[in-house]
């Protein structure tokens, strides 16, 4: 414990001396920047995991081989006592246009450039063939359905909402036929001879669109290959389904890319129908829910072993399905660390800037305090307390600023928009409502006894230059 | 005689200046004993100020040896001379020394503070003020206690750092021509001080001095030139 004198003196110099205001004022933004945006980037962490944990089921056994069976794959899987339920999934891709009537109803020529000007805002589409009743046991499927328009969202969310979570791809040929009139499409004498299947497009998708109109029908078009045929034996695909509605699980990667139609419905059009007795029951992927309490890592190892032979494939947790994506922010996470502590470097470069000049200006002062008694261990405590008080309170001040910023920032982005029409966070590119933040105590120490340490560190050359003053040229002359 | 309370035996000084050696002290005797008030005269250069310095454990000494109370103190650790030089010897100096940042109180509260530990300073703070109060009064600064050095003239300056040499009840003072800086009315005050404390308190002190009428009152003079004591 260094001596009371060091305490008072290096409380008197500082308080006399407003250039080392500067320093605690870094030290304050340095601290109070770590804290707000890695809180945000953290609260933003949470809340993309979440969403990309709703979006994925827990397990999913994919790269199965060709033409394997669900049963036979389920069979097997729903031995293991830690599987609580399994759904099929069959994965195409297609393009997907709004159905336009044939000129001779009075459509218009289809072109290209009328592809361009798609309002699905995507032509592109991942379907995935669902069964609804096993995907809602196993997946987050019913908050799919339910999530869209929740919150303070337009009018337009609930227009998309589906009416029966029990039978979402049923779309009623009157409903079809009304958005045909709709949108000034001519109906045929004695109405459409019958409803084409529905398909759920993404909230992401839709919530722009004003253009479409639920029961829309659209057109999809995709191509596979005939079965055992030649390479460039390729068949088109063709089908004609209506926007039963919107789903969002909030993992924008996800919802912008994915459209949902019945499995049956994709079975169909890829040709695994009646005419092909082993096809009913194809799968390119089955989703698996566990039991509560089970190790996932564990359970997909064991649940891959037991298929081994039956469709081969692997088994993946949520996280091993997300790795790159959430990988990918928190390595943005890590990366916005080291640019923030930057900062920090400047600010104890500015503290140690300060204190040399002190030190330099101090030289008769260490040669009375040295008269008096003092010792070169005393002296030098005294400059380091000097840097510590100036780290110390830049710290408080920092911390102090940032949690009440991270707590009132979406308050603060509220009245920046009002007030200048700017918005601080971008909310609407992730689709959040509001600002996500997370203060976490682990990181907010680990600033703080980085600024101390930091501030320690750089003390230390001007106090031990001090600490080694030779005492006597300092008061041999005025 | 009784032992002398400070001495200093066959002390050579030197300062090195662009590699060479300038000899300050060359083999200088001198004692100083309880309660003794000793003259230190001689021309400009003569090495007084050394002396001082090297008497009062600031400098070490090149050789020869600095003696406490019949004890060889000059080779001890840098912390436990410090500590010495807290305890037993005050500085009083031409060009009076004051801390800028603090008022004439805390200037002379410093001079206690350098070996208490901040928590014992709780305790012993009010003691210790009460202490300075009365040392500032008796040096008749009474009201300047909250004025800053500047706000001083200099001899209110030199006399707080009169005040601040006698807080940790010092053996010796040592006064680098104390009056060198002041007006010869100022100077007599001053001086006037000087030997009320040193009647009053017993201290022994060592007075670097221009001033033969001064050196005539005190008990003994010790003249120096070319860094050695003459006679
Ligand atoms: N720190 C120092 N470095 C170099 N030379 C010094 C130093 N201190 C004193 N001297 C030299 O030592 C000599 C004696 O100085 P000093 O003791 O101050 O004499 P006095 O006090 O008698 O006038 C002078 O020539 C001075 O220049
Ligand atoms: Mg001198």
């Amino acid at each position: 414990m260094p001596p009371v004198y060091a305490w008072f003196l290096a409380l008197r110099y500082l308080a006399a001396r407003r250039v080392n205001l500067v320093g605690m004022l870094g030290v304050a933004v340095a601290v109070w920047a770590l804290i707000v945006v890695i809180s945000v980037f953290s609260g933003f962490l949470g809340e993309i995991t979440d969403n990309v944990r709703a979006s994925s089921a827990e397990l999913l056994l994919t790269g199965v081989r060709e033409r394997s069976s669900y049963e036979a794959v389920r069979e097997v899987l729903e031995r293991d006592p830690d599987v609580a339920s399994t759904a099929p999934r069959l994965r195409h891709y297609a393009i997907l246009y709004p159905y336009q009537p044939p000129r001779a109803l009075g459509g218009p020529a289809m072109s290209t450039r009328a592809l361009e000007a798609n309002p699905l805002a995507f032509n592109f589409v991942e379907l995935l063939g669902i069964d609804p009743e096993r995907e809602a046991r196993t997946s987050a499927f019913a908050t799919w359905l339910a999530n869209p328009g929740t919150g303070a969202r337009s009018a337009l969310a609930s227009l998309y909402r589906v009416d029966d979570p029990a039978a979402p791809f049923a779309v009623p040929r009157e409903r079809q036929e009304e958005a045909m009139r709709l949108l000034g499409q001519r109906v045929p004498p004695g109405g459409l001879l019958e409803a084409s299947p529905g398909i759920l497009m993404s909230w992401r998708r839709l919530r722009f669109s004003e253009q479409v109109e639920p029961g829309q029908q659209v057109e999809l078009v995709s191509a596979r290959f005939a079965e055992q045929a030649r390479a460039e034996d390729l068949k088109k695909i063709r089908g004609r389904f209506a926007v039963a509605g919107a789903y969002e699980t909030r993992h924008r990667l996800f919802d912008d890319s994915h459209a949902l139609i019945g499995l049956e419905a994709l079975r169909t059009l890829l040709g695994h129908d009646a005419a092909d007795p082993e096809g009913t029951d194809l799968v390119s992927e089955v989703a698996i829910r566990a039991r509560p309490g089970a190790d996932l890592d564990t359970l997909a190892r064991r649940l891959a072993a037991a298929v081994a032979g039956v469709s081969g494939g692997t088994v993946q947790t949520w996280r091993q399905q997300n790795a790159v994506f959430l990988g990918a922010v928190e390595q943005e996470r890590g990366l916005m660390k080291i640019v923030l502590f930057a900062v920090m470097l400047v600010a104890a470069f500015l503290i140690y800037a300060t204190l040399h000049m002190m030190v330099t200006g101090k030289f008769r002062d260490i040669g009375i305090l040295m008269a008096l008694g003092a010792s070169p261990q005393g002296i030098q405590a005294l400059f380091l307390l000097c840097g510590l008080t100036v780290s110390g309170l830049g710290c408080l001040l920092g911390f102090l600023a940032g949690r009440w910023s991270a707590v009132h920032l979406n308050d603060v982005n509220d009245a920046v928009h009002a007030r200048f029409g700017i918005e601080l966070f971008p909310r609407e590119l992730y689709s959040l409502e509001r600002i996500p933040y997370r203060l976490e105590a682990e990181w907010i120490v680990q600033v703080l006894v980085a600024a101390l340490v930091l501030s320690l560190l750089v003390s230390y050359l001007p106090a031990r230059r001090a600490a080694r003053m030779p005492p006597v040229r300092a008061i041999a002359y005025e | 005689m009784t032992q002398p309370v400070l001495s200093a035996e066959k002390v050579v000084k030197g300062y090195t200046l662009g590699g060479e050696t300038i000899p300050v002290l060359r083999g200088v005797d001198f004692q100083v004993h309880a309660g003794e008030m000793v003259a230190l005269l001689g021309a400009s250069g003569a090495g007084k100020s050394t002396l001082l310095h090297v008497l009062g454990l600031l400098d070490p000494p090149d050789s020869g040896r600095i003696l406490l109370a019949g004890q060889p103190v000059h080779d001890l650790p840098i912390r436990e001379r410090a500590a010495i030089r807290h305890r037993q010897i005050g500085f009083v100096f031409q060009f009076y020394h004051l801390i800028p940042e603090l008022t004439a109180l805390q200037n002379v509260l410093l001079g206690r503070m350098m070996l208490t530990r901040p928590l014992a300073w709780l305790r012993e703070r009010r003691a210790a003020r009460a202490r300075a109060v009365q040392l500032l009064e008796s040096v008749g600064l009474g009201k300047r206690l909250r004025h800053r050095p500047a706000q001083l003239s200099g001899g209110e300056r030199q006399r707080v750092a009169i005040a601040r040499a006698l807080i940790a009840r010092p053996r010796v003072i040592l006064a680098d021509e104390p009056t060198g800086n002041l007006d010869s009315h100022t100077a007599a005050e001053v001086l006037e001080i000087l030997f009320r404390i040193h009647r009053e308190e017993g201290i022994s002190f060592v007075l670097v001095t221009h001033n033969a009428e001064l050196a005539a009152r005190c008990h003994r003079i010790v003249r120096m030139k070319d860094g050695l004591v003459l006679g």
